[in-house]
């Protein structure tokens, strides 16, 4: 049937059902709540599949306690969900594995992540946690700009990179505090190679 | 700038963030430790060609889409070109300046500058192999002050060259031993103006000939000095 033939239905407006919007109560590790529309919950897959599998009517989120996310401190939930509420309904990127991954910051989430670079690591393990695609794109992008234009010097002091003599320190380090044994080990197969032995056994 | 503690972020997020990086930030992350490199070479960024300009620096050209990683050695200013006219066989050690750039469009879009290179020129063509794991030397570029440079250590440094683009790099002798040292390669590209009067000798017509793709640029005709002014 063409659209010019299909028949004309008066529509009572009035009478479609409007469905309810429904808003989620969280609770931070330091015990601040807050209230998220489903829509906006939808940018994070793991709270999606949360609110999902606890199944809730209008009447259980009002009822029953918050749901606690218990590693995320009030102050970056509080940047989480007002990342999810500006971006809900868009659509989740898709990860094509290009590199480089070319990823622009909008101007809300450019004012949204104007905070200390301690504000904004918790924000990242948030974003990672809640598995935000697009919060983590975003928010990964404002930590590489931050190497535009360094040198190699400048570089290792704004993201506080180890040199090749630091991460070998720390590797025996942690070698050491997981099986002190085995320094011993090494102590003794070090003492028989100067005395000229050949063999450890 | 305030610390931003890297190495902390989940390793998902360090790689999110290495990924967004510009190819010139990826080659300054990958200088800091054997990690770090370890870190950009996984990413398998990619870049396939490689220019490499000879004149009285040294500058590696990487192009992207509409950008160009640029890397130079040995820069000299105007004054210091003057001073150095005389120098010869200077090899590719570890020059202690490196300017890296991207640029779009002959202008620079991102710049670094630095004094404290300890890497040779052999070491930061194997350190953006790692950097960009495909990316081969095409062509090698000669032109006007490239004769300070000692050829040995250029061949060394480019052992295999498969193409060659050769102007006049002020010394007759020098653009006469690129040629020997050089050839034979897929494809060369010299300007008459490599020899003197522009009268190409019959024995370097003959060793050029085995090259399978040869162009010869500039006029035929004899030209004095005073009628191209």
């Amino acid at each position: 049937m063409s659209v010019e033939n299909a028949p004309v239905v008066d529509v009572d407006e009035a009478a479609i059902p409007v469905e309810k919007k429904m808003y989620y109560r969280f609770e931070s590790n330091d015990k601040k709540e807050f209230r998220v529309s489903e829509l906006a919950i939808q940018q994070s897959e793991t709270l999606n599949r949360l609110v999902e599998a606890m199944g809730y009517t209008s009447e259980d989120v009002e009822n029953k306690p918050a749901i606690a996310i218990e590693n995320i401190d009030g102050k970056t939930l509080k940047l989480v969900f007002q990342w999810c509420e500006h971006h809900k309904g868009e659509a989740i990127p898709v990860d094509d594995g290009s590199v480089p991954k070319i990823v622009e910051i909008p101007e809300f989430d450019a004012k949204l992540m104007d905070i200390d670079n301690g504000l904004l690591f918790k924000l990242i393990w948030a974003a990672d946690y809640l598995n935000i695609v697009q919060l983590l794109n975003v928010s990964c992008k404002k930590v590489a700009n931050m190497a535009q234009g360094k040198t190699p010097a400048q570089l290792r002091r704004v993201y506080l990179l180890p040199s090749d003599e630091e991460d070998e320190a720390a590797k025996r380090a942690a070698q050491e505090a997981q099986d002190p044994r085995a320094r011993e080990v090494e102590e003794e197969f070090e003492e028989r190679k100067r005395q000229g032995g050949n063999s450890f056994f | 700038m305030a610390a931003f503690p890297l190495t902390r972020l989940p390793a998902s997020s360090v790689e999110n963030v290495l990924r967004m990086m510009s190819p010139l930030q990826l080659v300054v992350f990958s200088l800091l430790s054997k990690k770090c490199k370890d870190q950009v070479n996984s990413l398998n960024t990619s870049a396939e060609t490689m220019r490499i300009q000879i004149t009285n620096s040294i500058v590696f050209e990487v192009p992207f889409d509409e950008d160009t990683l640029r890397i130079e050695f040995y820069e000299l200013d105007a004054f210091m070109v003057r001073l150095m006219r005389d120098e010869r066989n200077k090899t590719l050690r570890a020059a202690a300046k490196v300017t890296i750039g991207i640029y779009r469009n002959e202008v620079y879009t991102e710049y670094s500058q630095w004094f404290t290179n300890k890497l040779s020129v052999k070491q930061w063509v194997e350190q953006l192999k790692c950097v960009f794991p495909n990316v081969d030397v095409d062509w090698i570029h000669f032109s006007a002050g490239a004769f300070r440079f000692d050829l040995d250590s250029i061949q060394e440094t480019f052992p295999k060259i498969p193409q060659l683009s050769i102007n006049h790099t002020g010394d007759y002798g020098f653009n006469r031993l690129i040629l020997e040292k050089f050839l034979p390669t897929y494809a060369i590209s010299i300007s008459r103006n490599c020899f003197e009067d522009f009268r190409i000798p019959h024995k370097t017509i003959f060793t050029m000939s085995n090259v399978p793709n040869l162009w010869i640029e500039g006029p035929r005709m004899n030209i004095t000095s005073n009628s191209t002014l």
